[in-house]
């Protein structure tokens, strides 16, 4: 029985924990996917690297790379936590 | 046999291909040595297919679930880039400019959602299909998997019916051959693959795939991006002095500069609010779609999910990122022309051969003599087909364009076509007509499923070329794929997996609240030229209006399941369910 209920705590532990992670996560996602892109009349007038305009460039490239890194700090992120929370239990 | 162990046969084959073609191209017969090597290609994904072949339902429904993180990344990307990723998208940006960047970072972003809240919880589920995984989670009632594989249906099918129009124009463009010809001969090839072991050959004859035809993107890519001189460091970041020319020479005739945002239409939308929304809407309907979810089934474990991912947005960005410099080489090409005698411009090489095919097309509106822009269109296959000319690159890579582009349709195909057999197969017949098959004869039922969906959608892409209207439709569907995943599925499986009170009275009203706000809009917009509702001085295109859809079916799923005592209502195994999606194995 105590074992149990030591289980179960370990569990709501690591759900409470991915919860928090995937909300911070899906913030953001909203950056590259949403908050980036919005200023792009303000952004058209920024040219970077011998004439790239910026919001073009935050499209075309500065978003998928931050998609990318999220992703991959996730993972990073969630093995960890999977360590820490699981493996110990 | 694995699939190192089949390195040997896989390398002996490639190089004795690479010997074959280059002999034939030795005599000075270019045409047979590029009919060979683009027909060629098609033999190594069947050696691929043979050597992992299979008998056991596990290998055959979901690859044995033992794929690890870069080939299902692979995997992930060459399933997800079609024939119109590879062939079409750089010329619609080209077209389009800064408007069509939803393209970009909406069929790019969703992956972050997939990895983050449903691709570790899929595979941790241990079901088999998308349609087992709704009726799990819907209390074991077989309604919503019907509803569910219905949908699976439809969108992979019309999915399916494109590539193999892709695979017919692409032989048809390259090789002078009927585009009939390639639409059947796409179906009988991909029964190839996906016939000898399912899934587990599907997914590595897509990773072969998805290596082939991200390297023949970036040879045709890089050869035309040194002759144009963007190496300054690297093309994606140096082609600022060519763009700051093109827009300028673009303003100097008159037209808007290419970057220049929000001067077209999107989606049937205008605006930046549009252009958001519709990028949000292909994010949110991309992890809805049934063929993408699939891949999630196959790998390891919930840790190997996470960053399959990651590495499939990656391999997916070699291309996405890719695609806007091209688009930016060949508008450059092409507007080199304008202001030019038009005799002058129709002896120029690329023109002559192109101009026949109409994919180029000139008239002198104006009767000067002088080309303007308005007087040169294009359709949006040439950028990446006529690129090698554009650039008077050497025939092969021409010929490694086709090789690649008919790699990114079949990869799809393949895909699509499993995706299909294994809900005829284990949602269909296991499930309502004979839940007690053997093992070795549910393979064969898998087996006949598929042939007779492919031989159907072969059939149907041969009338889309013949068609232009069934063709319209097609591409017409393939779009509103997107609205509709983001209406029905997405919002439900999210939910489903971090929701417990979600019950089956809220799955189904979301879902019928989600398409009753969809379909009657993508129909009146899309279809019969209603005018779409404006909101803050824009348009609000169908893309778009998909992520009012997708708010629509979570507050409606939300309201029902609490009214019908949410929790309450799902009986102690659905508990289970989703208690056991949380915690990896």
């Amino acid at each position: 029985m105590v074992v149990e209920k030591e289980e179960v705590d370990v569990y709501r532990r690591y759900w409470s924990r991915l919860k928090k992670i995937t909300a911070i996560w899906m913030i953001a996602w909203t950056i590259p996917a949403i908050f980036l892109q919005l200023p792009a009349n303000a952004l058209k007038h920024i040219k970077i690297l011998n004439g790239i305009p910026l919001h073009w460039f935050m499209a075309a490239f500065v978003s998928i790379i931050l998609g990318i890194s999220l992703i991959f700090l996730y993972a990073y992120v969630m093995e960890k936590t999977d360590r820490e929370i699981l493996d110990r239990a | 046999m694995g699939y190192l162990e089949g390195k040997n046969a896989v390398i002996l084959f490639v190089g004795l291909y690479i010997v074959v073609v280059a002999g034939i191209a030795a005599t000075g017969n270019v045409f047979v040595a590029s009919a060979v090597g683009v027909f060629g290609s098609l033999f190594l994904y069947v050696i691929v297919a043979v050597l992992m072949r299979t008998q056991v339902t596990k290998d055959f429904y979901v690859a044995g679930r033992t794929i690890g993180s870069i080939p299902i990344g692979s995997s992930i990307a060459s399933n997800w880039m079609s024939g119109a990723s590879f062939v079409s998208m750089a010329g619609a940006i080209a077209v389009l400019g800064y408007d069509s960047m939803p393209y970009i970072t909406g069929w790019t972003l969703g992956y972050c959602i997939a990895a983050f809240m449903i691709a570790p919880f899929i595979r941790r589920s241990e079901t088999f299909t998308v349609p087992e995984f709704v009726e799990t989670r819907a209390a074991n009632w077989s309604i919503a998997r019907v509803i569910a594989v219905l949908m699976l249906f439809i969108v992979s099918f019309t999915y399916l019916v494109a590539q193999l129009v892709a695979t017919g124009v692409i032989i048809g463009r390259f090789l002078g051959l009927p585009a009939v010809l390639g639409a059947f001969l796409g179906s009988a090839i991909v029964i190839l693959f996906a016939g000898t072991g399912g899934w587990r050959s599907v997914v590595w004859v897509q990773v072969t795939q998805y290596w082939i035809l991200i390297t023949a993107y970036w040879i045709a890519f890089l050869t035309a991006a040194y002759v144009a001189g963007i190496f300054k460091p690297w093309p994606h970041f140096g082609y600022g002095e060519l763009l700051t020319q093109l827009e300028s020479r673009e303003i100097s005739f008159g037209l808007k500069a290419f970057t220049e945002p929000f001067t077209k239409t999107f989606g049937g939308g205008t605006g930046e609010i549009n252009w958001i929304l519709s990028a949000v809407c292909l994010m949110l309907g991309t992890v809805g779609l049934p063929h993408v979810l699939s891949q999630f089934y196959l790998v390891k474990d919930v840790k190997t999910a996470r960053y399959g991912v990651g590495w499939g947005l990656t391999f997916i960005a070699l291309l996405y990122l890719t695609a806007p410099v091209y688009a930016i080489l060949a508008r450059s090409a092409f507007s080199s022309a304008w202001g030019m005698p038009i005799d002058q411009v129709k002896q120029l090489a690329w023109i002559q051969k192109w101009l026949p095919t109409g994919l180029v097309k000139i008239t002198d509106l104006n009767g000067d003599g002088i080309l303007q822009p308005i007087e040169m269109s294009f359709h949006k296959d040439i950028v990446v087909v006529g690129m090698p000319d554009m650039f008077g690159l050497p025939w092969f890579i021409a010929m490694i364009v086709a090789v690649g582009g008919l790699a990114a349709a079949l990869s799809t195909a393949n895909g699509l076509l499993m995706v299909m057999t294994v809900g005829a197969t284990r949602d269909i017949y296991k499930r309502f007509i004979n839940p007690n098959v053997t093992e070795r004869k549910e393979v064969w039922v898998g087996r006949a499923m598929l042939i007779v969906l492919a031989i159907i959608s072969g059939f149907a892409g041969a009338r889309a070329l013949m068609d232009p209207t069934f063709s319209r439709y097609v591409a017409l569907l393939v779009g509103w794929a997107f609205v509709f995943a983001t209406a029905s599925f997405t919002p439900i499986i999210i939910l489903g997996i971090f929701w417990k009170g979600l019950n089956k009275y809220g799955i189904v009203a979301g879902m019928i609240a989600g398409m009753g706000i969809a379909l009657p809009y993508v129909i009146g917009v899309g279809l019969m030229g209603v005018s779409p509702i404006i909101f803050g001085g824009h348009k609000i295109g169908t893309l778009a209006w998909g992520v009012v859809a997708f708010f629509v079916n979570l507050i409606v799923a939300t309201i029902v399941s609490l009214a019908t005592k949410a929790e309450e209502a799902n009986p102690p195994e659905t508990i289970e369910f989703v208690e056991k999606l949380k915690i990896p194995e």
